[in-house]
């Protein structure tokens, strides 16, 4: 009885376990997942692709009580092997954002109301059917994405462009077009050739404008686990993450790119390192490529790119024959003024010492979105379903699978995206259709556009928030439904399948998009020509009938279940293909898809930039990707508080702490930057991975795309956000805000 | 004109299975994983090379190492150690932090994650009240025992490395256990499970480590805090030999604690007029003394028990005793009120012997004013840890104190005395001056920045209330029946004096992981 009570105190005064503790005690958890918290262990384990970017992870997401409680990446998936990013991590917690829509809205005496679906259907399409029947059908347009499922672009490309007879673009065009022209015409499709393992299998690889340390983690994780011990080779104007980790950086001069590639193919066909026999059996156009490079010699290209000779002769000592080559690109080529072709001179290295087909080789494309790939070849945007050109025939083919008439096909390419924006800021489109993209902050040239978007006769948003600065400005905003409350499948930069399903309910009323879609279809009257799109599987069986014959073939694929069972499959993958291996490699024949079966040579003169930095603006504003935690607009990235926590809350520029120097601008100081588009506030990050004359905004902050200069290559109409002439100020605030804006919380 | 969408009852029904199918989660709908699953992390065979070959030996423990050189900043860490473990919405126990510097000709770009160092001498140990903290016999793991846990924060401010995170939600400290649990079942911890580039792992280490040994492990680590305060166990491995010099950034205030603000300000006023009061002839206002003393001592321990998580354990508090300065603080702060309440009872019931008590309050006060000073002397932030801690306590004791003491005898009907009046200008006068020369020349460069910058509209407040006070201390020595003076000047002290300890904590930037 003493002893007891005894004992009772002495828990009293030191208690080492009870309910706090016990919170986070361990128990096996099964599904090979190790030790987890005993009230977090799943009943089931649900697969997903991630639906940030292009890599294209699994997920396994923890399912208990019906519930999504976790996840833990895919540990048998051949992408990420148990690996994630953060935004992977955190990828369940956008889902739960307080802001989440759960039910549609209107406006109404300039406030949004919630209404019904049937209401707001109404609404939508009696609004865009009044401004059709007013300015006809060219006042209309939608604006999409890369985060939808392939069955999901495919669809809406057909109820919008086949049903409605409307154009419009996807924000694919902010991030891949560049790619996906340059591949097009120099391989006679769209085929980025790679595979993952590429990464590991390299003797050298080669990454010009990419940083994939951080913008795509996961794929740094093969470069790592590469026991070649490769030579690494960076190619970009700020010393980068991946810079910091390579055995050479070198970085020219801005948009000088295109001149230090013709260079490097100087050097090698001086030095013949050259693949005569590839190049002659499996290339047109050499000999004009030769002569054109010719006047590549090292002094102008070090004039011309800011470059020390023997840089550049290191450069081209890694790409001796014998090795095996690879050339990665991401925004630092597609975002530029002259990108198509720079992504071609890249090709055109390959091409030239016969670094593709072959193991740990390839002129290869880095994507951006979770599904960039699946937009490109089946948005009905820049071509066809199953990456068609327009034509007689092909408009033919794609009728007659999908059982609609010619008229339901369009004839020709959409208006790009910046013809779209033209024509909202001169008045010319009254309705817009905005589908999970946030172009009123990610557009470039931003300044302004808010106005020209609230001024439309109607806007239509999507989304999963009603917060994005573009929902903000909604006449008609519809709920979507979020990555991990509907099915489908993703398409990544490797062009594999992946399959995305549901692990959690959407709130309230919001619908998939399909659902969305096929709504629409039914309000406007064209549900006809959708007839057979009952469901995403479904849709994906069309899509897989588009892809027959195509080079993208994947018509071999036995459904989602089997997406499922072999763990994503890569295209192509036709109909008889038993069990495709899972790291496959395009053009190992030599044969590329133009008729002629042979890669083409491009080629054109560099041009200068538009903008450049003069007196006036002397400094050159690079933009780009800033951290692991943040995803473009941060409309989902931010909904999360440990990515949150990962990323810095304002605005911050680098600059070189020379430069810092002059303008008497210290670590945390704030200053203005001014373009001729309008000027930010952002708080100095001097830093010597900034050259002098330049500084670097991340493009997470609205603020940057007030200052991006609005040039565009124009071949693909990509923007070049990655090269303003701006100029700095030092920021004297009044004595009451003269704190440090830095935020109080850890750059974690 | 425009044409009507035909088929109601069609969108209806459309409308309606969209709807159904969209709340759907059955097993239909999913494709979950067919096959079983074992209870061996999948990533077992992986990780294997990181984990040591064998359990520390006596004499050893458990250390990270991260080698930075594979470290790329993707941060997957954070939250790999987030999700596997369990953690509350934003609650993180690993951070990855970034270091800029290098030349031109070698910038440098260096992300370096960092959790716990399980550190030879824990200060979070040392310092925590109620021993809530235990380094673990065999694997030397520095754990924390939630349900001992009072929410103190103490730890938060000991630990050189901002380890410890203060949970609100819970009331509770907790931090990286280094995964106990999944090591003693022989599997890696999280972070090193979740790191795709292998840049953490775990290894063993001799417990006899000297702190040039521990700051040689940080050597990679510029600005990383003195080693010798707690012995860190990690190591922080780079072949790059380029010693990079981290540009400084500006630092952010402290985060302030009201009820500790308040706690400091009245106990030592409490401490203050009771120790005055023992020394210096009051005459009849012995008794409204006692009272006021022990009214702000009683108020100033019910403000500090608002700072507590879970309050209801701070009896607790005595475990502390012989190592926690914050556990010596309590209890002399209780023995201080109690003696207090005792003088404060012998005056009231005047049984005689309350001036003895009086002086054995205002010496346990004393004794307890230098435990409060201590607490921060004995941290790793540079503005608490100098003798001008001490130093400012003592002054606001007696500055509290003496100017208590006048309103002491006003409100007992007394004439004020010209030395009270005196003595109370004096000591206002040595705080005053005190606080502008260590805010202006003697603060480290950090808290003085602050002072100038982000506080500065806190200083001015500051100053702007003493000068007040100042001259109705003046005033009272003038005016006949200068009560409401006297309870002014006072209000505005202690209010001075309150902004005083909160600028304290502001300014008192803490060393954290880099």
């Amino acid at each position: 009885m003493l002893a007891e009570s005894a004992l009772r105190l002495a828990d009293l005064m030191l208690r080492r376990r009870g309910p706090l503790s016990t919170e986070l005690e361990q128990v096996a958890g099964g599904f090979d997942l190790g030790r987890i918290p005993a009230r977090l262990a799943p009943e089931e384990l649900r697969t997903l692709i991630c639906g940030f970017c292009s890599t294209g992870c699994a997920l396994d997401v923890h399912m208990r009580d019906g519930r999504a409680v976790n996840l833990t990446p895919s540990p048998a998936y051949p992408v990420n092997a148990g690996m994630a990013c953060p935004k992977g991590w955190e990828a369940l917690a956008p889902l739960s954002a307080p802001d989440r829509a759960a039910t549609p809205y209107l406006r109404i005496d300039g406030a949004l109301r919630p209404v019904d679906w049937d209401t707001a259907m109404r609404a939508f399409v009696q609004r865009f059917r009044a401004i059709q029947v007013e300015h006809g059908s060219e006042a209309l347009a939608f604006l999409s994405t890369g985060q939808m499922t392939t069955e999901e672009m495919a669809l809406l490309g057909q109820v919008a462009r086949g049903g409605m007879g409307i154009d419009g673009d996807s924000n694919t065009r902010q991030c891949m077009a560049t790619a996906h022209v340059a591949y097009k015409q120099s391989f006679g499709f769209d085929a980025p050739p790679f595979t993952y393992e590429d990464l590991e299998l390299s003797d050298v690889l080669i990454f010009v404008g990419a940083n994939p340390a951080i913008a795509h983690p996961i794929l740094w994780h093969w470069v790592l686990r590469n026991r070649r011990n490769p030579q690494i080779a960076v190619i970009d104007p700020r010393l980068t993450e991946t810079a910091a980790m390579a055995t050479l950086h070198v970085s020219p001069r801005p948009k000088s790119d295109l001149v230090l590639l013709y260079g490097l193919a100087y050097l090698l066909l001086r030095r013949g390192w050259i693949d005569r026999e590839f190049v002659d059996r499996h290339t047109s156009g050499f000999a004009d490529f030769a002569r054109h490079v010719d006047a590549y010699n090292p002094e102008r290209v070090c004039s011309e790119t800011g470059l020390a000779e023997a840089q550049l002769h290191a450069l081209a000592d890694l790409i001796r024959p014998g090795r095996r080559v690879s050339f990665w690109w991401t925004m630092g080529v597609n975002q530029s003024h002259e990108g198509v072709r720079t992504a071609q001179a890249i090709i055109d290295l390959a091409l030239l010492t016969g670094n593709i087909g072959k193991p740990g080789t390839g002129a290869n494309s880095i994507t951006g979105q979770t599904n960039a790939m699946g937009s490109r070849l089946f948005s009905n945007i820049t071509c066809l379903p199953g990456g068609r050109t327009f034509g007689a025939a092909q408009r033919a083919e794609v009728a007659r699978v999908l059982d609609v008439d010619e008229d339901a096909v369009p004839a020709a390419e959409s208006r790009t995206y910046d013809d779209i924006v033209e024509r909202i800021r001169e008045g010319r489109i009254r309705g817009l259709w905005v589908v999970a993209t946030n172009p009123v902050h990610s557009w470039i040239d931003s300044a302004g556009l808010g106005e020209a978007f609230a001024n439309l006769d109607c806007l239509v948003v999507q989304d999963l928030y009603r917060t994005t600065e573009t929902a903000q400005r909604a006449d008609v905003f519809l709920p979507a439904a979020g990555w991990g409350e509907k099915t489908g499948t993703f398409i990544n930069s490797e062009r594999r399948i992946g399959l995305i399903q549901k692990v959690s309910r959407a709130p309230g009323a919001a619908l998939a998009d399909f659902h969305i879609f096929r709504l629409v279809a039914e309000y406007w009257g064209c549900a006809e020509t959708v007839r057979r799109w009952t469901s995403p599987e479904a849709a994906f069986r069309i899509l897989q009938d588009l892809s027959a014959g195509q080079p993208c073939d994947f018509s071999g694929i036995g459904g989602y279940a089997d997406l499922q069972r072999q763990g994503g499959i890569q295209w192509p993958c036709p109909a008889g293909t038993e069990q495709p291996a899972t790291q496959r490699r395009l053009f190992a024949d030599g044969a590329f898809f133009h008729t002629d079966g042979k890669a083409r040579f491009v080629i054109d003169e560099p041009r200068p930039a538009p903008e450049r930095p003069d007196p006036t603006y002397p400094m050159t504003l690079l933009s780009g990707r800033a951290g692991v935690a943040q995803w473009h607009t941060e409309t989902r990235t931010a909904k999360s508080a440990v990515l949150r926590k990962l990323s810095d809350a304002q605005p911050y520029v680098e600059i070189h702490p020379d430069d810092a120097a002059r303008l008497d601008v210290g670590a945390g100081d704030r200053v203005r930057i001014v373009s001729r588009r309008g000027s930010a506030i952002a708080t100095a990050r001097p830093t010597r991975s900034i050259r002098i004359g330049q500084v670097f905004m991340p493009m997470h902050f609205a603020e940057t795309n007030r200052l991006t200069f609005a040039a565009f290559d124009p071949h693909s109409r990509q923007p070049s956000y990655k090269m303003a002439a701006v100029r700095i100020e030092r920021f004297v605030a009044s004595r009451r805000n003269n704190g440090p804006t830095r935020s109080g919380r850890r750059n974690q | 004109m425009i044409p009507q969408p035909i088929g109601i009852e069609r969108n209806a029904t459309l409308l309606a299975d969209a709807l159904g199918e969209q709340q759907n989660l059955g097993a239909a709908e999913s494709f979950a994983l067919a096959h079983e699953r074992g209870d061996i992390a999948a990533g077992a065979a992986r990780y294997r090379g990181l984990m040591p070959a064998a359990p520390p030996h006596p004499g050893q423990q458990y250390a990270f190492e991260v080698d930075l050189d594979r470290c790329t900043g993707c941060k997957a860490c954070v939250t790999g150690c987030h999700n596997r473990n369990g953690l509350d919405p934003g609650e993180t126990w690993r951070s990855v932090g970034l270091l800029l510097g290098g030349d031109d000709a070698q910038p440098l770009l260096r992300h370096v994650t960092a959790a716990c160092h399980h550190c030879l001498d824990p200060a979070c140990l040392s310092g925590c009240p109620v021993r809530a903290y235990e380094k673990d016999r065999h694997t030397g793991i520095v754990r924390h025992l939630d349900d001992q846990c009072i929410g103190c924060q103490y730890c938060v401010m000991k630990c050189p490395y901002g380890v410890p995170q203060y949970n609100a939600a819970r009331g509770i400290v907790r931090k990286c256990d280094m995964c106990t649990d999944r090591l003693a079942a022989g599997e890696a911890p999280a972070c090193v499970q979740s790191c795709p580039s292998d840049a953490i792992r775990i290894t063993v280490v001799d417990t006899d480590l000297t702190a040039a040994t521990c700051s040689e492990r940080f050597a990679a680590v510029p600005g990383a805090p003195d080693a010798s305060y707690t012995r860190p166990t990690t190591a922080y491995v780079s072949r790059s030999h380029a010693a990079p010099t981290a540009i400084a950034v500006a630092a952010a205030p402290a985060e302030s604690h009201p009820s500790l603000v308040v706690m400091l300000s009245l106990t030592q006023a409490a401490i203050g007029i009771l120790g005055l009061a023992a020394v210096l002839p009051i005459g009849d206002a012995h008794g409204t003394a006692i009272s006021l003393g022990l009214g702000s001592a009683v108020a100033g321990m019910v403000a500090a028990l608002f700072h507590l998580g879970r309050p209801q354990w701070a009896f607790r508090a005595v475990l502390g005793l012989r190592t926690s300065w914050l556990s010596r603080e309590i209890v002399a702060l209780s023995a201080f009120a109690g003696l207090a309440a005792a003088a404060a009872l012998a005056h009231a019931l005047q049984i005689g012997g309350d001036r003895g008590l009086v002086a054995l309050t205002g010496a346990t006060g004393i004794a307890a004013a230098f435990a409060s000073a201590m607490v921060y002397r004995d941290t790793p932030r540079d503005h608490w840890a100098r003798t001008a801690t001490p130093a400012r306590f003592f002054l606001a004791a007696a500055a509290s104190g003496a100017v208590l003491l006048l309103l002491a005898h006003r409100l007992s009907g007394e004439e004020i005395r010209p030395l009270l009046v005196g003595v109370a200008t004096a000591a206002v006068v040595a705080k005053i001056l005190f606080e502008v020369w260590d805010g202006w020349r003697q603060a480290p460069s950090t808290a003085r920045q602050l002072l100038g910058g982000a506080l500065r509209p806190w200083w001015h407040m500051r100053l702007a209330a003493a000068a007040a006070c100042a001259v109705l201390l003046g005033a009272t020595a003038l005016i006949a029946q200068p009560t409401m003076t006297t309870v002014l000047a006072c209000a505005l002290w202690l209010a001075g004096d309150g902004v005083d300890r909160h600028l304290f904590f502001r300014a008192a930037v803490a060393p954290r992981n880099p």
